[in-house]
């Protein structure tokens, strides 16, 4: 005899009763799958890094990303060609080894971030019953329902895509850089971790801002200085206990080896 | 059988052996690789421009360089203070030491701050790293704790908490990448539990010794398929005594050891009774395979074939070097009553050893009182600090409870910490076992 608790099971209703974690799920899903197939470029590569602290809700390691960055053949490994591929490494030129490699990613931080974002939005989630109006969690623009961290996402995006060339106005003149800055300092609720100064007193900022937008170390400096401080507002902006979450995520876990 | 049914069952032996090939595809580019294999000219000095096999399988395993996992720690005690620094960075007594070997040499340059002397200078490039990291003025209390000579490690817990892991990530990976260590992993036939590392391993083959290697699929549609050692290892090299093993072996290479069921030059070494079972007249005399680990730790200690750091890995400790051993037809008694002497003289020499053990309280106590470093997995209890030769425990029976697949906590007297590890099996897809027979060990067995 089968004890069934429901009429229809979670995957065959069209309405949820906790919306923002199914909302979630399928967002972090195509995380996962993005990664799967590989990226075209490193300029994609660090859009989907920026997408994956949004979707995790700002829950990777802040210093996820420079160390992604910083190890070039596990950059090289998440592109899609494989003669680009065998440009930067020998190591993860066949698409089993990428592959591999890509797994290995997801494993070590994605998987985990990802719980831990579900964890954060699950304290908070609103349930909706039947007596109430359905929501359709497939049809939500925000993501999980959280309008403030899709805006400040949606900043976020902005900047970094005018940094790597890909959205007007292009950044060519000092004016430009200082405009820019505040742009981010916005991105960050004011939290920029020093970013902004930074930015305004490095000669080598401002010329990497209105250099080579492709140029592999200027990619490495975003990463670094930049999806840092943009991941710390993120999980601020997604968590209740702010004390807490404007803290940089750094514990005594246990050490990799 | 009919044909079309045998040739159904060829196609799907052919499709396991596929798959090892797909999983154990061989790393043959670095400086052992060449050195081992059949078609080089043998000179380990010309092949001095090919890269180390522990230069390139961190990558392989999803590891972060050590030099940077590290940088990581010392820029964080900058940024918040030596008090708030990580346990390993902060006491590095209870980890660091015993996985960095260096010799006094080596840490006199590096307290001089002498990064360019070639004893630095010309180390591989991971293993260079670390050393720069480790002369850094902020690191000094690291170097400080750095002992000379080899270390050892003794893991613990029930089967399924991560101890084979363990071995495979840092006796297989870790060691090479920070040390350029040579590995010896003493194989017993019971299982192949380095697996995860078979592309980058020699297997030592006793001599002259007929053996069967066979692949057992978990999943039952497929056949066990009988295959070579090089379906699943990189290559091999025989040997007729450890000796001769020691002779043969390379730095930062990675063995498989199969043990000598003939135990040649065992007897010499140990000055006690090896029996193979060809020659016993009752199954009593019959000396375990086991048993050539003591001939091998023996030669490294005695014979300075082969100076350079070595780590071995040895499995099943409870039943090599049990607490209150028999004095047998064996010398049970007497090998493991020697055991502790003979690993103090390697040790010396550059000699590690990484132990794995169902329980600390069950290994002998003389060799208990060798061991330095203890490591705890998930869900088993620290030992008490009553039982004799582990001094101190620092960590509570329990604390171990909380501890995930992967991760394991390390101590040694006063100080602790907890590490953890990707997982190694995540590389291959090949689920089962590859069980490897001495066939005329068996019938000889079978005729007492």
């Amino acid at each position: 005899m089968t004890i069934s608790f429901s009429s229809t099971s979670p995957e065959e209703r069209s309405t949820s009763v906790e919306p923002a974690l199914d909302d979630l799920q399928r967002k972090q899903d195509s995380l996962f799958r993005r990664l799967e197939l590989g990226f075209e470029s490193r300029r994609d590569v660090l859009l989907w890094c920026h997408d994956a602290s949004l979707r995790t809700l700002g829950q990777v390691p802040d210093s996820w990303f420079a160390e992604l960055f910083g190890t070039r053949y596990r950059v090289a490994a998440l592109l899609a060609d494989s003669e680009q591929r065998a440009e930067v490494s020998e190591s993860v030129e066949s698409d089993g080894r990428a592959g591999v490699e890509r797994g290995v990613l997801a494993d070590d931080t994605l998987v985990e971030a990802c719980r831990q974002g579900m964890s954060l939005l699950a304290e908070q989630a609103a349930e909706y019953t039947n007596s109430e109006e359905p929501v359709d969690p497939t049809a939500q623009s925000f993501l999980a329902m959280r309008p403030a961290v899709e805006d400040l996402a949606d900043r976020q995006r902005l900047v970094l895509e005018r940094a790597l060339g890909v959205a007007d106005p292009s950044i060519d003149s000092r004016a430009d850089v200082r405009e820019w800055v505040r742009d981010v300092v916005r991105a960050t609720d004011g939290n920029d971790q020093g970013f902004g100064q930074k930015v305004l007193w490095s000669p080598f900022w401002l010329d990497a801002l209105r250099g080579d937008p492709s140029s592999a170390s200027f990619h490495l400096l975003l990463a670094d200085d930049l999806l840092r401080p943009m991941n710390a507002a993120l999980r601020q902006k997604a968590s209740a206990a702010t004390e807490q979450a404007s803290k940089e995520r750094t514990n005594h876990g246990a050490f990799e080896t | 059988m009919s044909k079309s049914a045998q040739r159904r069952i060829e196609k799907k032996e052919q499709e396991v052996i596929e798959q090892l090939h797909g999983d154990f595809e061989p790393w043959t580019k670095s400086r052992q690789a060449r050195y081992h294999s059949d078609s080089c000219n043998k000179s380990w000095s010309r092949l001095e421009k090919y890269h180390n096999d522990g230069e390139r399988m961190y990558k392989d395993f999803g590891l972060t360089p050590m030099h940077k996992a590290l940088a990581k720690e010392s820029r964080k005690s900058q940024r918040y203070g030596m008090e708030d620094a990580h346990p390993v960075y902060r006491y590095p007594s209870a980890y660091l030491d015993a996985l960095i070997h260096i010799d006094d040499a080596e840490k006199w340059a590096l307290e001089d701050g002498r990064t360019d002397d070639p004893i630095i200078a010309e180390q591989p490039r991971p293993r260079r790293k670390v050393l720069e990291w480790l002369a850094r003025p902020e690191n000094g209390h690291v170097l400080d704790a750095m002992g000379d000579g080899g270390t050892d490690l003794h893991a613990h817990s029930e089967p399924g908490e991560g101890k084979t892991s363990l071995a495979n990530m840092i006796g297989g990976v870790r060691m090479p990448e920070v040390n350029n260590e040579t590995v010896l992993w003493y194989l017993t036939l019971d299982e192949l539990e380095c697996l995860p590392l078979a592309p980058f391993m020699t297997v030592a083959v006793p001599a002259g010794v007929e053996i069967e290697v066979e692949a057992k699929p978990r999943d039952h549609r497929l056949p066990d398929v009988e295959i070579d050692l090089t379906d699943v290892f990189r290559d091999t090299i025989s040997y007729d005594s450890p000796r001769d093993l020691m002779q043969q072996i390379v730095p930062g290479g990675l063995y498989a050891v199969l043990p000598d069921p003939l135990f040649r030059g065992c007897e010499k070494l140990t000055t006690a009774t090896y029996t193979p079972a060809r020659e016993a007249e009752e199954p009593a005399e019959v000396t375990p395979l086991r048993d050539n680990i003591f001939a091998m730790v023996t030669t490294r200690a005695k014979d300075d074939e082969f100076l350079h750091p070595t780590t071995a890995i040895i499995d099943e400790a409870g039943d090599l070097l049990p607490l209150n051993p028999e004095a047998d037809e064996n010398d049970t008694n007497r090998k493991v009553k020697e055991y502790p002497k003979v690993y103090g003289k390697a040790r010396k020499k550059n000699f590690s050893a990484l132990v794995l053990s169902h329980s600390v309280a069950r290994i002998d106590e003389g060799v208990r009182e060798k061991e330095r470093w203890f490591v705890t997995m998930p869900n088993t209890p620290a030992p008490s600090s009553t039982l004799s030769g582990i001094g101190k425990v620092p960590i509570k029976s329990d604390y171990a409870m909380r501890l995930s697949k992967g991760e394991a906590v390390v101590w040694r007297n006063q100080h602790f910490c907890e590490i953890s590890w990707p997982n190694p099996y995540r590389r291959y897809e090949f689920r089962g076992e590859v069980s490897i027979r001495y066939p005329t060990r068996e019938v000889a067995l079978d005729a007492l």
